[in-house]
């Protein structure tokens, strides 16, 4: 900050961030449209809540000790050595307010102050919307039974913890699993999708279909969305959003001749957060160009029904998203196109085999097209460095493979079993099915006929009075 | 006078400038109260919670209740096939 290209870089930099994270905004705008669209009239207002209230609770808690996380644990810890420390990130340190960079802070040097004072924040809540989209994707898989109050503990658990242990691991440029499986994951196929479908996958286990949502013979009843136009204007939102969260996956300007000095002048470019340069250019073509695979496979596999094929078109952008810094658009194209497939026959295959409900299509489209994503990225990145530093391991097909087991199973799957299944052992998971039945907002809904009937019941009184 | 800012004036070296919030070095203070109050909402919504669906479980199992929720005619005599 000490001069004006320096101030100019950071301060860009700053902006670059604030804006993404407004546009990740409509990804939560679109989750709620989308949930309270899919639920049944009688329980729109709890799912809308639900998700809603989410927002705070991720957000207080990736204050206190998501954001640690992050840094601390990218050696494992005990994998590449120990904790990491990162002063900036600790929930009482000075440069989590507001601080102008001008005083070196507690355990910072001054250039590292004046940095992190313009950036911490920007940082922070762009991590912090890609913990309510982890949240936010469980959210949609359960509605219609689950307790608001333990699907938010659920929430933390996967929006403070998990997802950010794995970003840890493999998504920072210095994570364990980039230097030793060469893991590549560019826009979080792996990292957010596969793992809040893993998980999404194991609270739908332990919670039960809803009442009805099986024939006795265990074919599945088909629940139609109460409003299909909230259901695709969600999605268009969550569309929109998309941009922001692949934005906010770049750093937007650094010196890459600065990261492994090899001679030469300085070379300015936009980075991936593996800091292996990249273009917005590059990754607009191959978003919109997965996008498309996805929308038309999604309309081909499912003969046009509407939710699978705007779902088809996330799923093709999230199946892409691993390798979509380097991709060519024809491979991101097709690569999104073949996830979609798979995604929807794994999801018909899943429901009838193991009477899966999953209201919103969730595990399929972000856990199944996730994986896959990451696993094709070994093949296709096959040889690719994994990073600018020496001595990291280049991409491989087991790495990935590994990786993606690592992002379904392990931090997705597991922790999120042992959980549902705590909470199911307290009671506190499901609600009472007399509750299920009559409806989540039995209660508003009845107190509003009422307040209803006694406002028309005044006006007829008024009518009768003027009348006479 | 006493006060709670770290700043005195603006017109001053900007470069000198660190934490300008009030009550610089309060800070795990303020971390526990913002913890503590995390914490008695989820206790809160936990214990309210089983509270309602235990008092609307009672409503819903009066006479007929449940059946005019659903928009049954009378009784639930229609409902076992569904509650498996």
């Amino acid at each position: 900050m000490d001069n004006e290209l320096s101030a100019l870089t950071v301060l860009f930099t700053e902006f670059y961030y604030w804006v993404t994270v407004v546009m990740m905004f409509l990804i939560h705008v679109g989750f709620c449209l989308y949930e309270v669209g899919v639920a049944r009239e009688k329980n729109k207002l709890n799912t809308l809540m639900k998700n809603a209230m989410l927002i705070p609770i991720i957000t207080v808690t990736f204050f206190f000790f998501g954001w640690w996380l992050y840094f601390g644990l990218q050696n494992g810890p005990g994998i590449t050595g120990g904790l990491k420390s990162a002063p900036w990130s600790e929930p009482w340190h000075e440069l989590m307010g507001p601080h102008l960079g001008g005083q070196a802070a507690d355990r910072m040097n001054d250039a590292d102050t004046a940095t992190w004072a313009r950036l911490n924040g920007v940082f922070w809540a762009a991590f912090l919307l890609f913990s309510w989209t982890a949240g936010s994707i469980l959210s949609g898989a359960v509605i219609e039974r689950i307790r608001s109050g333990a699907f938010w503990l659920l929430a933390i658990l996967v929006g403070s913890v998990t997802w950010v242990i794995d970003a840890a691991w493999g998504w920072s440029d210095s994570g364990w699993m980039v230097q030793i499986l060469g893991y590549h994951d560019a826009y979080a196929s792996g990292v957010i999708h596969a793992l809040a479908g893993g998980s999404a996958l194991a609270i739908l286990i332990q919670l039960g279909p809803r009442i009805g949502r099986f024939r006795a013979d265990g074919t599945p009843r088909v629940l139609p969305p109460h409003n299909t136009w909230l259901v695709i204007i969600g999605l268009f939102m969550i569309y929109t959003g998309f941009w922001g969260f692949y934005a906010a996956c770049n750093a937007p300007i650094l010196n890459i001749n600065d990261i492994n000095p090899q001679g030469g002048g300085p070379v300015f470019s936009a980075t991936t957060i593996y800091l292996t340069p990249t273009t917005l250019s590059a990754i607009t073509l191959n978003f919109l160009m997965s996008l498309a695979g996805g929308l038309l496979m999604g309309y081909m596999v499912s003969k046009g029904d509407p939710f699978w094929t705007f779902s088809g078109g996330l799923g093709g952008i999230i199946t892409a998203s691993a390798g979509n810094d380097l991709y060519h658009p024809y491979q991101a194209m097709l690569i999104g196109a073949c996830g979609v497939w798979c995604a929807y026959k794994l999801h018909y295959w899943v429901e009838r085999r193991f009477m899966i409900d999953d209201a919103v299509g969730a595990v399929a489209v972000h856990g199944y097209c996730g994986s896959i994503g990451v696993v094709v990225a070994g093949f296709v990145l096959w040889g690719y460095p994994s990073s600018p530093y020496d001595g990291y391991a280049p991409i491989t097909p087991w790495g990935q493979l590994l990786g993606a087991v690592i992002m379904f199973f392990v931090l997705g799957f597991l922790p999120c079993f042992l959980a549902s299944w705590a909470l199911k052992k307290a009671g506190i998971l499901r609600i009472p099915w007399e509750v299920e039945l009559a409806g989540m907002d039995y209660e508003i809904n009845v107190d509003e006929t009422e307040q209803r009937q006694e406002y028309s019941a005044a006006e007829r009184a008024e009518l009768g009075r003027r009348m006479s | 006078m006493s006060s709670t800012e770290p700043v005195d004036s603006w017109v001053t070296d900007p470069s000198s400038l660190g934490p300008i919030y009030p009550l610089v070095g309060w800070e795990l203070l303020m971390l526990g109260l913002c913890v503590a109050f995390s914490i008695a909402f989820m206790v809160w919504k936990l214990k309210t919670e089983h509270e309602h669906y235990r008092e609307r479980v009672e409503h819903l199992r009066e006479e007929g209740k449940l059946a005019k929720a659903l928009g049954l005619q009378s009784g639930s005599a229609n409902l076992g096939d569904e509650m498996t």
